[in-house]
C-alpha cells in the first residue's frame, strides 16, 4: 500500500510541478531577460522560487581535438584533451595557465589519460589500469598497476562466482569517477562481466554485485569492494543498459548514491548501513526500459545506444556539504531517432535541500558538476565540435 | 519410451506457460545459462590478468567502446581505436 501512495504522491507532484513550471515558463517569456553568455533558469519549491544561472566559459586551449573532459581542484580548472593526451590549466575566467602534463613527457612516460584525479598531495592520472602519481607541481612521484587480486582459484571464480570475489571486477569506464577518500585511498565505480554473473542474465549480480572499489594508489591493490544495488532493481527482469550509478563520498565518510533506474538517493555510512533516503522523480521521464534475459543483446551495440539516447534515467550526483545541497542530474528520454549519442538526450538537474526538492532545471547535455570555487559550481563541459569550441560551465544559485 | 516423450512434451509446455512475461521491451530470445557459459568460456584466457603487468592488455567491446576489461569478461575481443590525432 505504501508503494501505491508513494507512486500517487509522485504523480501528483509531477502534475503540480509541470503546471507550475508551465506558468513560470509563460511568465519568463514576458518578464525574462536575455544574456549572451549566461542562461538564467527558474525553479521552485512550494514556497520559494529559486533561480540558477549557468555561464559558459569558453577556453582556447593550445591544442584541442574536441575529445576530452574538464576536471578541477580547489584552485583551478583543467582541460584534459584525451586525443593529444594533454592537461592544460585554466583560471575561472578561462585564461590559460599553461600545459601541465603531456603524453610521454617525463620519466613516467605517460601513455594516455582516462581520468584526472585531484588529491591532497597533488594529482593522480589513471590510464586504463595504470595510476601515475604527481605532486602539486606535477612532479612525478610514482606509478602502480590496478590489481583486482583474487582470493579464490581461477576455476572456483569461473564456476562459482560470488559477489565478494574481488578478482572478477573491473573499473566502470562509462561515466567513470575515481576520487580520493579522507584516508588517502581512492574509490572508483566497478562492474563485473563474468559469463554467468553479469547485468544481462544474473539476478545475483543485482542482489550481491558490488559497486565501488577502494584502492591503495601506491600499490594499485583493490583493498575492499563495497556497496550493493537497492531492491528497486527487483522490479525489472534485467536492465543491463542502466546498471550504472554515481556516488559522492563526503569528508565525514557518508556516501550518497544514485542509481539510474531509481528516483531515490541513498545515503550510507562507511560500513554500508543505510542512513537515509530521499528523492523525487524527474519531470517527463521515459522510464519504459528495455529489459533483457539473454546475453545475446550484449553483443549488439544498437540496444545500448538506443537505451542511452531514448530512455530516461538518473545520472550524476554532487553534494555541497557546506550548504547542505544535493545536486542530481537526470535524462528525460526522447522519441527522436536522430540523436547522435547520449548527450543529446535532454538533461535536467534537481537541487535538494534537507531532502526536499527546491529546484529542477534544464541543463546542457554534458552538464556534470565537478566542484565549487567560491560561490560558483564548476561543471564539465561545453563541446561544440562543428565550430571547434569548448569550455566549462559556472553555475550560480541566486 | 513413449512415457518419457510425453513427460518431455508436458515439461516443455509447462515451462512455456509459466515463464514470466516481460512487461517492458524484451530484447531477443533467452538462451540457457549453460549455453552462455560454454559459448563465452572459449574467449577467456586463464592468465590474461598477468599480462597486464607485462604491458599486454585485454581489450573488449563494452558500452559501445573498445576498452580494457577484466580478463574473465564475456565480451568480444576488439582492436582499440585509440583517440589519437
Amino acid at each position: 500500500m505504501s508503494q501505491f501512495y508513494q507512486k500517487y504522491d509522485v504523480n501528483f507532484k509531477r502534475v503540480r510541478a509541470t503546471w507550475t513550471l508551465f506558468t513560470i515558463f509563460i511568465l519568463s517569456i514576458f518578464f525574462g531577460c536575455d544574456s549572451k553568455k549566461a542562461e538564467i533558469l527558474r525553479g521552485f519549491n512550494n514556497s520559494t522560487e529559486k533561480e540558477i544561472e549557468i555561464d559558459t566559459i569558453e577556453i582556447s586551449p593550445s591544442q584541442s581535438s574536441q575529445i576530452g573532459f574538464f576536471q578541477m581542484n580547489e584552485e583551478a580548472v583543467f582541460f584534459v584533451d584525451q586525443a593529444y593526451a594533454i592537461i592544460e590549466e585554466f583560471n575561472l575566467k578561462g585564461e590559460s595557465q599553461g600545459i601541465k602534463k603531456r603524453e610521454l613527457d617525463g620519466p613516467e612516460e605517460l601513455q594516455g589519460i582516462s581520468e584526472l584525479i585531484p588529491t591532497m598531495e597533488g594529482f593522480i592520472i589513471r590510464h586504463n589500469y595504470v595510476f601515475y602519481q604527481y605532486d602539486s607541481n606535477w612532479g612525478f612521484v610514482g606509478k602502480s598497476v590496478l590489481q583486482f587480486s583474487s582470493d579464490v582459484s581461477y576455476d572456483e571464480l569461473m564456476d562459482n562466482p560470488k559477489g565478494e570475489n574481488i578478482g572478477m571486477y573491473e573499473p566502470q569506464n562509462y561515466n567513470s569517477k575515481t576520487s580520493e577518500l579522507p584516508d588517502g585511498n581512492l574509490v572508483t565505480k566497478i562492474d563485473v562481466e563474468h559469463p554467468i554473473f553479469n547485468a544481462f542474465i544474473s539476478r545475483e549480480y543485482y542482489r550481491n554485485g558490488k559497486i565501488l572499489g577502494k584502492i591503495n594508489p601506491f600499490t594499485g591493490q583493490v583493498v575492499e569492494i563495497l556497496g550493493t544495488r537497492p531492491a528497486s532493481f527487483e522490479a525489472f527482469r534485467f536492465v543491463p543498459f542502466h546498471n550504472k550509478m554515481d556516488y559522492y563520498w563526503t569528508k565525514d565518510d557518508l556516501i550518497f548514491v544514485t542509481h539510474e533506474i531509481d528516483s531515490l538517493i541513498y545515503i550510507y555510512d562507511i560500513d554500508w548501513n543505510l542512513k537515509e533516503t530521499f528523492g523525487t522523480a524527474g519531470i517527463g521521464m521515459n522510464t519504459t526500459y528495455a529489459e533483457s534475459q539473454s546475453l545475446d543483446v550484449a553483443f549488439e551495440s544498437k540496444y545500448f545506444y538506443d537505451s542511452r539516447k531514448n530512455e530516461g534515467f538518473y545520472k550524476d550526483i554532487f553534494v555541497d556539504e557546506k550548504n547542505g545541497l544535493v545536486f542530481r542530474t537526470y535524462r528525460q528520454g526522447s522519441n527522436r531517432q536522430d540523436l547522435l549519442d547520449e548527450t543529446d538526450n535532454p538533461l535536467r538537474i534537481q537541487i535538494f535541500k534537507e531532502g526536499k526538492l527546491i529546484g529542477d532545471f534544464a541543463t546542457p547535455g554534458r552538464f556534470r558538476i565537478l566542484g565549487k570555487i567560491g560561490e560558483k559550481y564548476v561543471a564539465d563541459g561545453y563541446f561544440d565540435e562543428q565550430n571547434e569550441k569548448q569550455g566549462f560551465y559556472l553555475l550560480t544559485i541566486n | 519410451m513413449k512415457n518419457k516423450i510425453k513427460i518431455l512434451i508436458l515439461g516443455s509446455l509447462c515451462l512455456t506457460l509459466f515463464t514470466p512475461k516481460l512487461t517492458a521491451t524484451d530484447l531477443g530470445d533467452g538462451i540457457g545459462l549453460a549455453g552462455v557459459a560454454i559459448a563465452v568460456y572459449g574467449i577467456v584466457d586463464g592468465n590474461c590478468d598477468d599480462k597486464r603487468t607485462e604491458g599486454t592488455l585485454q581489450y573488449r567491446m563494452k558500452d559501445g567502446v573498445c576498452q580494457v576489461v577484466n580478463c574473465i569478461s564475456f565480451r568480444k575481443i576488439c582492436e582499440p581505436v585509440l583517440p589519437k590525432v
